[in-house]
């Protein structure tokens, strides 16, 4: 599974999501901002399951985790578990499609890289 | 030549006036609002016609509501604009005061924060980028987040989160102008199911209504309307910055924190020893204990122990939210900033009642506000 990022060919900086409005870190833009597929495994920085939602998207509870990427960028998603548990901070994610029972759509969900 | 505000003009806080903030109701904003401004003219014992500008901090009341309420103070035809900033709204509209009197614009300045609460939409979900957290990281997830690192880093439990709830709606429990003003166990704190992550409803703040409004001059004000200049604080720092890319990136917001508040202390030519009353962006209760150590206040991870021995006490080593910050005293948004002026000019009056923490002298404001931005400044009783 790979993300669409960008990597910035003035100070090196990696981002996500892609855009090319301009680097965060340095300010360069446009061509200078180089597309990167961002290989969708990390480790998981953070995570708290979510009880309250007035959002039309899916059912509370749902857990978000906070992974930071090995390419670099920080992104915060809906884990592909019910409740906390098995989680800890420092575990290895990784991301991939998934299609949640009762939902609309697939969504890209992180869950445990040993499960 | 960049000058800081302590190479300019001397700026106090002369008056300050509340309406006090809570639940949602039918009093227009109106209402709210010239309360507020006339218990700070009766305060610094000025007339509405020596206020020479007006800055009015709101996120939600809609294009232009200013003029529409201050004009029935009077016809004066002086300067008044909206001022939006997130929740740090109010203490932009402070600063944007506190300038206007230092460069010497204007003598006489009013900050009025009034707001109510309304459907919004960040302009963030507007930027033209997808992400993979769609609409489901609200405030306290982002928060239950940092709770998660934080105790993670520091051995803090779901009890010593919840302690900052108790000393906050105590001192709540003390202040007319409280949102919340019943005093909470912590059993009453955990035994409610959480929001998210171990963060329970009275461990996040209350979103109301409400409005705050504080009158700045000049020396030469003082003495031509014979204000009181005892009870008028002088601002001694005002900072004002926004946040970087930091690494490691997760929580940014004690990142910017600390950033804005080292320049505060240069700014003023004090430390962190120095500080009597602290009112702080306490929105979730790990922002107050991530704050006060990055604020120097105790050491990296000793937030819950010098939490627990009573040092951020009203009369411990120093008073941090006597107000019942924003977990009791509420978070209205556009007067949330100037709530806390006004409890610190209140502080360094000894004027603040069952809420006195003796013998302050010096008094520090901090808010952050999404985006993210982040303002502090700090006053001084002489």
């Amino acid at each position: 599974m790979l993300l669409f990022g960008q990597q910035c060919r003035k100070c090196g900086h990696t981002g996500f999501p892609r855009q090319i409005y301009g680097c965060e870190m340095c300010g360069a833009y446009g061509e200078m901002l180089a597309p990167q597929e961002l290989e969708a495994v990390g480790v998981l920085i953070s995570f708290a399951e979510v009880h309250r939602y007035q959002g039309g998207e899916i059912e509370a509870p749902f857990v978000i985790g906070e992974i930071r990427l090995q390419s670099g960028p920080l992104l915060r998603c809906t884990l592909d578990q019910r409740g906390e548990s098995g989680l800890y901070i420092g575990a290895e994610m990784r991301g991939s499609l998934t299609a949640p029972t009762g939902e609309r759509a697939s969504e890209l969900r992180f869950r445990l890289a040993r499960d | 030549m960049v000058r800081s505000l302590s190479n300019l003009r001397p700026v106090y806080v002369v008056g300050v006036g509340n309406h006090r903030y809570q639940k949602l109701s039918d009093t227009p904003y109106v209402v709210l609002g010239l309360a507020a401004v006339r218990a700070a003219l009766a305060d610094a014992g000025l007339e509405w016609s020596a206020v020479e500008s007006a800055f009015h901090a709101n996120c939600l009341l809609g294009m232009s509501p200013t003029r529409v309420m201050l004009r029935h103070l009077g016809a004066t035809g002086i300067p008044m604009q909206q001022v939006e900033n997130a929740s740090a709204s109010g203490s932009t509209a402070f600063r944007n005061a506190v300038l206007e009197v230092a460069s010497g614009i204007s003598d006489v300045t009013l900050a009025l924060g009034v707001d109510k609460p309304a459907p919004f939409t960040l302009g963030s979900s507007r930027n033209g980028l997808d992400n993979l957290e769609h609409d489901r990281v609200a405030a306290f997830t982002h928060f239950a987040l940092l709770a998660r690192t934080y105790g993670a880093e520091s051995g803090a439990t779901p009890e010593d989160f919840a302690r900052v709830a108790v000393k906050n709606l105590g001192n709540g429990a003390l202040n007319p102008y409280a949102h919340r003003q019943q005093a909470r166990t912590l059993d009453e704190i955990l035994s409610a199911e959480p929001v998210a992550g171990f963060l329970t409803p009275l461990q996040c703040c209350p979103v109301g209504e409400g409005a705050s409004a504080v009158i700045v001059a000049s020396q030469d004000a003082i003495r031509k309307f014979g204000v009181d200049p005892r009870r008028s604080p002088r601002v001694i720092s005002s900072t004002s910055r926004s946040e970087r890319v930091y690494e490691p990136a997760s929580g940014f917001d004690a990142a910017l924190t600390e950033e804005t508040i080292d320049q505060a202390y240069r700014e003023a030519g004090i430390g962190p020893e120095d500080l009597d009353i602290v009112e702080l962006h306490d929105a979730f209760t790990v922002e107050e204990l991530l704050y006060v150590e990055r604020m120097g206040l105790c050491e990296r991870g000793g937030a819950p122990q010098a939490l627990k021995r009573g040092d951020f006490n009203i009369g411990g080593r120093v008073a941090v939210s006597p107000s019942g910050g924003l977990l009791a005293m509420g978070h209205p948004l556009g007067p949330t900033g100037l709530g806390q002026i006004a409890e610190i000019t209140r502080q360094l009056r000894g004027e603040a009642d069952r809420r006195q923490h003796p013998g302050a002298r010096t008094g520090l404001a901090h808010m952050v506000g999404v985006g993210a931005v982040c303002l502090v400044h700090i006053l001084r009783s002489d």
